[in-house]
This record gives structure tokens, C-alpha cells and sequence, in this order.
């Protein structure tokens, strides 16, 4: 079982990054970009309080899934270090994630967390499934599809 | 298939650790826990929608604002923030904001265009911008160059005196432009405080001030009628105002000049004016002869014929206005100042009719704001020399001698320089917090900034500019940075609030007074030293204004006490105009207007368009009180209240154009046309057509207000600085709603 979980916290891991970190090839990273951080509107933000709507307030960063986010990441000692950035990026709750996987955590803690932080995910990748048009982009959707 | 989460943790238990092969990425991105986390805490601030900054009070929960409220003992905000203020922490953490700078990789421009956007560093963006700034200037000169943005900070302006930018474009001749020029040479200043509360006597000319939210102004309204006082509102269409006020009384659209030369013309026949103020404190004695001769003309029966008012009711509001002072006719922004080609006479006469009723600077008038002296930048670092500012002004402004004093405008010609006197003459744009919505005929400057070689683009949500930009900048916003705010709408005795960033620079935002100092380094690194020969640090320079204002030893002092305020007594001024030759007195005539192209006294001007055979409706635009001009369209709360506009029309137009609720109409003028829903009210005249501005933002990166409503410019045709000059038009009023139209359902 410890090889099973290597191998999703490399996989987690590895999502994470690609959803962190823009291609280096440029039109795939203009494809990034365009999709995540365009200044003209990203069709797919990454931050789950942009997806959950709070009572009597409309989706924002910095909401209440990133103090959530930041409680468990405090939990266990760690916090983002970008500073001035919402902790609940996708990219970061899947190197979490994959943390907490190879560290060996209970998979109840596994599921709370997937409960807490992975289950808007869904929202987010059909999204990303439907704007995706590089060959980078369809293959990160497909794969986030097929691994969330 | 591959194993998903979900099968795999069906079937495992506990886990055993796994090698570490996934931690370096983890590593990179989170470091240990520093802070123990959620202390909630409260911080002071000042709101920055509107001019007031009402002082706020923020909670703030692990260094993210959850909630603002207003500030008790604020003196403009009076402990409470309007809708706007209260709902701009959706501003703040907006998910469409801005958030790093970026660089376009299509050489093509247009809004049908994919930019290609990809993220650079600030380095790689300041020094592109810099290159791009000096390569104009060696190629083609100063007049090259446009900066689309306000005169503050005051870093941000000592950069562009010392680049010595020649264009530097602003949109005040939308807004009270007039007024600052009228007020330079009739009282000796703007007076940006209404004494309403202790009014008698409230004239409003189009101005819907109850409906305006600034809470200053609303409330001192509301204070004043309990107090007892008559307001009294000229409007076209009934508005809150009009509903609040003792008396509201239709005048056809652009009109209101006439009224107000009567109301003069009855003040001074029948000597009914105050005494003893005119008599000390005015040049009316001087100029007596020809002021009576001149009004003479502008009888009440002259003007019912021009606003359709009675007669006997202008008559009678004169000597009210006159007899039960103190009596107040406030002008403000956009309404009145801003809105016909007769807006710079209007502001003249309703300035006249204030010193007639002699309470300028006195209880119940317009009074200059005592403030607390807080030094700019210029007085703490002084500068080198700058340079003279050599080239031509792309809007024209030159041809207006008393509006290049007040060095604001003309965004209202900026689109007709560019593209017909100067075609080609702008290379390189800076565009710092302003949409080309804000612009009359927003589609002509579309055209406009397709001209431009270079453009910069900084703001903080991405609005229409964006699509033109090379490279985008991301704006720090208003509580995330750190200033001392005076109190200048209700300023009796002066008060100053501090603005703490009450929120860090969200992702990699940076204020306008940063890049200054930055592009500084770069192009003009002398004007941008202290004089032990270090960088300006702006948090130093903040120190140092706060020091030398005495409001505290230094910021973090200043901002641990929130508010300071030096009370003292309201002694009303005695020396007014500093302009050579009026001896310190308030001006009615102004002897030295004809040296600078404009009348001495007001004159009757008749609106740019009037209603014809082609278009037989006058057209009207307003801002909704649920926004701010065209910048809070994309506030979730306040799009959700409002989200878009419509053609508001009165039943009896509707029956005639066979019309319904809701139906879509196209409305058209000579400069365009617009597609919009209709909205059937009787508070709208049967011959005028009304449409909200601010709506029809077309980018689409506008998440809630993208692509919803219409532009209210596109119907309106286009100035150029020929015409202000034809027309008397010597205050540059920008004509904003100056247009009429047809409609027709569709």
C-alpha cells in the first residue's frame, strides 16, 4: 500500500504543480495564462471561494475556504509562502493533499480533507474541460478529470 | 482507467509513510507556519469610491478583511458608509482583479483579438515600459507621449513633470472642471463645502443629492429640512430629490442657465440682494453699470419662454432665495457643471447667485474647507528644475486659456485630437485607473487608442482598456495602501483621517506611487533622491508629510490615533479672488475674463442640440445612485441590485411608439445608436429619453458586469475643441448628455 501511495502523492503532487506553475513552452504558456490568470477574464479561476458561495455574500477571493484552507495547513505546521495569495488555490490543496498522503495520514483525514477542499474541484475541471484548446490544457483537464 | 482517490481510499486504512519523491514541489510552495493564526482586530481606513474617502473601520480576520463599516466621529462618513462604500470588499477581493503585470505577445490589437497574455516580472515590465517611454521622446518628442490619469499622488505627478509630459489627460471636464475655473476668478477658490444644515434656503439646479449617495451632502440636506429649511429643485425628471423637496418645478433639459440669469436679473432690479455682503466683500459697486445693464435683458418672461417655468415662479423663488438666507445653490459634479455646452455660464450664474445671496464662506453657504496643511512630496524632497513642458496638447486645451490654469480635462476632445487635428502624433499611452466608458462617444476613443504604438495600462479590475494594452499593470487598491486623508466636503475646523492598508497588495499589486518612484530610477533618477542621495521611500515620505501636518511623530503614531482633529472657530473670510486686480473681493464681473477668451458676466447659450424633425426627443443620462460613474458595475452586490440599463421613457411616448414594458428599442442620435430594453415611468418627461450610465462594459473579463447594458455615449456625438470655442464653451464643459434622439420599438 505504501507504493499506492507514493504513487498518488507523486500524481497529486504533480497536478498540483501544473496547476502552479505555467508551461515553459510559450504557447502553451500563453494557453495557462489565458485560462487562469487572463487579464481579459479567466474562464477558470482556481480558488475554491470563487466556487462556494457564502451566505449573504457573492463568490470572492480570500474567503472563507481560504481560512479553512489556511487551518489546515496551520494544523500541520505549514502555511504558503506566497504571502498576499489565497491559500485555497487549487494547485496548493493538492500538494497538500498529496502531503498529507505521504505522510501517511488516515484516510479519514484523507476524506475530511477531500470533503473540505477537493469535492468543488469537480466544478472547476468541467470548466477547464470545456475551455481547454492547446493540447497542454486537454491533457491537464483530462488527467484532473480522470484523477479528482 | 486510472485508480482514482476515491477507489483507493475505499480500500486503505492507515497509512504507512511514503518515500518523500513528491515533497520538493511542496517545499516550494509552503514554508513553516510563522503566525498563529485568526486573531480577528479592527483598523481604521478611509473609503476610496468616491471623493469624501468616508472613514471606515475594517475587521480584519488573519489579515483578510471581512467586513467594513463606517467610522464614528468621521467627519464625512458620520459613522456610516453608503451602499458603494460598504460593498467594496467585493472590490478588494474581486476575483477578476488585476493580479500580475502582463505582457501582450499578438502584435495585433482589437477587442476581437486574443492578446495572448503571459506573466512578466515588474522588473521586466518597468524596464520595457521606460525603454518604450525614452525611445518616444528621442523619436518623436515630448508631445508624444499621453498619460490618461489623474495629477495625484504627487509621486506619480513629480514623474510626469519631470518627464516633462505635455498631455496629461484627466476626466474633471466630465465633472467640475467648470466650476474650478468659474471659482478661480468669482469667490477665489472651489468651495467644496455645502453648509446645508444651516441653510435656510436649498436652490438645486438637476442635482438629484439625495440620491447621490455622499453622505455629507444627504445628510446635511436632511438636517436642514428638519431644521426647517425649503429646498427647492429645478429638474426635468422627478427624482428622490424632487420627491424630498418643498417644491419641484419641470424645466426642459438644459434650460436651467436661464433661470438662473432671471433669478439674477430679479435680485439686482429690485436691490433685494444681501447688502451688506455685496456692498464689502464683492466688485459689484465697481461694476455696476454694466451688471445691471446685462442682466436687464434676462427677464423672468424671457426665461419661461426658454424653460417652459412660470414666470411668476422664478420671480418669487428669487426673492425667496434672496430675502430667506442664508440661501445655498450648490454645484457639483457632472449635473450642472458638466452636462450641456451652456455648463460653464450656468456655473457662472448660479456662482453669482451665492455671492448675491452673501454666503460665500459664511453660515448656511458654500465655505472654503479648513484643512490641515499636508505637505506633497515637492515641499518635503524639493526638486531639481523641471522641464519645460515643449509641444502640442493632443485635446486642444491650449485654445482655453482659464481651463489650461486649472490644469484639468479634456477627455471630452481628447478622441477628436488623436484622430483628426494630431492624427498619429501620440506614440506611447499610459492609462492609469480610467475605461474608455468614461469618455463621451466611448467608440471614437476606441478608435483612438488604435492609433497608439505603445500602450500601459494600470488599474485594478480589468476594464475595455485592457483590450488595447501591450502591457497591463496591476493596481494596488484603496485599503491596501497607506495615506492621510483631510476632511474637505464638511471642513469647518480641519480633521484628518488616517488610511491604513487594512489589506496587504493582493498577488503582486503595487500602487501608482511605487511605479513613480521605479520608472523614476530609470528615466529621471534625480528627481527621485533624497537629499542624502537614497531612493524616496514612500513609507519615509509618509512619515515625514504626517510629521510636518502635526498629526503625529510618525505614520504608525498618526494611524494609532485614527483621527485627528484641531478644533477652532469658524471665522468667515474677509479676502476672496487673488487674481490680479480683483483686490482680494468676490467677482460678479470679471474684468479678467475677455483677455482669456471668455464673457465677464453670464450670458444666455442655448444647449449644443435641441430636439429637431430627424430626433425629436431630448436625451438624458444619469448615474444611478447604486454606482459609482462606470467603476462599480462589476461589485457583485451592487450588479446584483443593478445590473444593467434601460431606456426609461414616460407611458404617454410609449403609447405613442406603441411601446410596452420591457421591449426592446432602438434609440438613435447622429453620433449612433443603442439597443436596450424600455422602462415605462412617469417620472420622466414625455419628450425626453433617459438612460443610465456606466453600463455596457464590453470586456468580458468583467465576470458580472461584462456585455450587460449599453453604452450611454455612443449617442453623443463627439466635440472638438473648435466647437467649445464657437459655443462660449471657455470652461470646457464636456457636453456629456448634450444630444437628442429618436426611438423606436423593435
Amino acid at each position: 500500500m505504501s507504493a499506492m501511495r507514493e504513487h498518488l502523492a507523486q500524481l497529486y503532487a504533480e497536478l498540483g504543480q501544473a496547476l502552479l506553475k505555467p508551461p515553459e513552452e510559450q504557447d502553451a504558456a500563453i494557453e495557462y495564462y489565458r485560462l487562469f490568470f487572463n487579464p481579459l477574464g479567466s474562464p477558470c479561476p482556481l480558488w475554491q471561494s470563487v466556487y462556494e458561495k457564502e451566505e449573504g455574500k457573492p463568490p470572492q477571493l480570500f474567503g472563507d475556504a481560504h481560512h479553512r484552507a489556511l487551518a489546515w495547513y496551520r494544523r500541520y505546521g505549514f502555511e504558503p509562502s506566497a504571502k498576499n495569495e489565497p491559500a485555497d488555490h487549487l494547485g496548493l490543496l493538492l500538494l497538500f493533499y498529496a502531503k498529507l498522503l505521504a505522510d501517511g495520514e488516515p484516510a479519514e483525514v484523507l476524506e475530511q480533507f477531500e470533503n473540505d477542499h477537493l469535492r468543488w474541484a469537480d466544478a472547476f475541471v468541467a470548466k477547464l474541460k470545456a475551455e481547454a484548446r492547446h493540447p497542454y490544457s486537454q491533457q491537464l483537464a483530462q488527467r484532473l478529470d480522470e484523477n479528482l | 482507467m486510472a485508480l482514482t482517490r476515491r477507489d483507493w481510499l475505499k480500500t486503505t486504512g492507515a497509512g504507512v509513510a511514503a518515500a518523500p519523491a513528491a515533497l520538493g514541489a511542496f517545499e516550494q510552495y509552503f514554508q513553516p507556519a510563522a503566525a498563529p493564526s485568526a486573531a480577528v482586530t479592527k483598523a481604521i481606513s478611509c473609503c476610496g469610491i468616491c471623493s469624501p474617502a468616508c472613514g471606515l473601520q475594517a475587521t480584519i480576520q488573519d489579515g483578510v478583511v471581512r467586513f467594513i463599516e463606517g467610522l464614528p466621529g468621521d467627519a464625512h462618513g458620520l459613522g456610516h458608509l453608503c451602499g458603494k462604500g460598504a460593498a467594496s470588499v467585493n472590490y478588494l477581493y474581486d476575483p477578476d482583479r488585476l493580479k500580475y503585470p502582463m505582457k501582450r505577445t499578438n502584435p495585433r490589437k482589437g477587442f476581437n483579438e486574443d492578446p495572448g497574455w503571459v506573466r512578466i516580472s515588474w522588473t521586466e515590465a518597468l524596464d520595457e515600459i521606460a525603454f518604450r517611454m525614452k525611445q518616444t521622446i528621442d523619436n518623436y518628442g515630448r508631445e508624444a507621449l499621453l498619460f490618461v490619469t489623474l495629477p495625484s499622488p504627487d509621486l506619480w505627478l513629480r514623474f510626469m513633470n519631470a518627464m516633462g509630459v505635455v498631455s496629461r489627460i484627466d476626466h474633471r471636464d466630465e465633472c467640475f472642471q467648470t466650476d474650478m475655473v468659474i471659482q478661480r476668478y468669482t469667490t477665489g477658490g472651489k468651495t467644496w463645502c455645502n453648509d446645508f444644515e444651516n441653510s435656510k434656503y436649498i436652490l438645486l439646479f438637476g442635482w438629484d443629492i439625495v440620491a447621490k449617495a455622499k453622505i455629507i451632502y444627504a445628510n446635511g440636506i436632511v438636517e436642514a429640512r428638519k431644521k426647517g429649511a425649503k429646498i427647492v429643485h429645478f429638474s426635468p425628471n422627478y427624482t428622490a430629490t424632487s420627491r424630498f423637496a418643498n417644491e419641484w418645478i419641470p424645466v426642459k433639459p438644459g434650460s436651467d442657465l436661464a433661470i438662473a440669469l432671471a433669478m439674477i436679473q430679479v435680485i439686482i432690479s429690485e436691490n433685494i440682494y444681501n447688502k451688506e455682503f455685496v456692498d464689502n466683500y464683492t466688485n459689484f459697486g465697481r461694476y455696476e453699470s454694466e451688471i445691471r445693464a446685462h442682466f436687464a435683458q434676462y427677464t423672468p418672461e424671457w426665461a419661461e419662454t426658454i424653460s417652459g417655468v412660470k414666470a411668476a415662479d422664478i420671480r418669487r423663488i428669487a426673492r425667496e432665495f434672496a430675502t430667506n438666507g442664508p440661501a445655498i445653490a450648490p454645484a457639483h459634479k457632472k449635473t450642472l457643471c458638466a452636462n450641456y455646452m451652456n455648463g460653464t455660464q450656468l456655473v457662472h450664474a448660479i456662482s453669482i447667485l451665492n455671492i448675491l445671496a452673501g454666503t460665500i464662506d459664511r453660515p448656511g453657504g458654500r465655505y472654503f474647507p479648513r484643512t490641515h496643511s499636508i505637505p506633497g512630496v515637492d515641499a518635503v524632497y524639493p526638486p531639481p528644475a523641471y522641464p519645460a513642458k515643449s509641444g502640442r496638447r493632443v485635446d486642444g486645451r491650449d485654445k482655453l486659456p482659464l481651463v489650461n490654469e486649472v490644469d484639468a480635462g479634456l477627455f471630452s476632445t481628447l478622441a477628436d485630437g488623436m484622430l483628426n487635428k494630431y492624427p498619429g502624433m501620440i506614440k506611447f499611452a499610459f492609462w492609469n485607473a480610467y475605461t474608455i466608458l468614461a469618455f463621451p462617444n466611448p467608440k471614437t476613443m476606441e478608435e483612438a487608442m488604435k492609433t497608439v504604438d505603445f500602450t500601459v495600462v494600470m488599474d485594478f479590475i480589468p476594464t475595455d482598456t485592457v483590450n488595447m494594452a501591450d502591457i497591463v499593470l496591476p493596481s494596488a487598491m484603496y485599503l491596501e495602501v497607506n495615506d492621510a486623508v483631510a476632511r474637505d466636503y464638511n471642513a469647518k475646523y480641519p480633521q484628518t483621517v488616517a488610511r491604513t492598508a487594512v489589506s496587504a497588495p493582493a498577488f503582486e499589486t503595487r500602487s501608482i506611487g511605487w511605479v513613480a518612484i521605479e520608472l523614476g530610477k530609470r528615466l529621471c533618477p534625480d528627481y527621485f533622491k533624497t537629499p542624502d542621495g537614497s531612493w524616496i521611500n514612500p513609507a519615509t515620505l509618509l512619515d515625514e508629510k504626517v510629521k510636518r501636518a502635526g498629526l503625529g511623530e510618525n505614520f504608525a503614531d498618526f494611524r494609532a490615533k485614527g483621527i485627528v482633529e484641531t478644533k477652532q472657530p469658524f471665522t468667515p473670510r474677509t479676502s476672496f479672488v487673488t487674481v490680479s486686480g480683483a483686490e482680494g473681493k468676490c467677482q460678479i464681473y470679471v474684468p479678467q475674463f475677455p483677455a482669456r477668451g471668455a464673457d465677464p458676466l453670464p450670458k444666455w447659450v442655448p444647449k449644443r442640440e435641441e430636439p429637431n424633425e430627424h430626433y425629436p426627443y431630448y436625451y438624458m443620462t444619469f448615474i444611478p445612485a447604486i454606482h459609482k460613474r462606470n467603476t462599480t458595475q462589476n461589485m457583485a452586490i451592487l450588479n446584483e441590485i443593478m445590473p444593467t440599463n434601460h431606456a426609461i421613457i414616460n407611458p404617454a411616448m410609449a403609447k405613442k411608439h406603441g411601446i410596452s414594458e420591457g421591449q426592446n428599442v432602438l434609440v438613435r442620435s447622429r453620433a449612433g445608436q443603442i439597443e436596450l430594453p424600455a422602462h415605462l415611468s412617469e417620472t420622466v418627461p414625455p419628450d425626453v429619453v433617459m438612460v443610465a450610465h456606466g453600463f455596457g462594459h464590453a470586456s468580458r473579463a468583467l465576470s458580472k458586469a461584462g456585455g450587460k447594458g449599453v453604452r450611454d455615449g455612443d449617442l453623443i456625438a463627439n466635440p472638438s475643441i473648435d466647437d467649445f470655442v464657437k459655443a462660449g464653451n471657455f470652461g470646457g464643459s464636456s457636453c456629456i448628455m448634450d444630444a437628442v434622439c429618436s426611438i423606436e420599438p423593435l
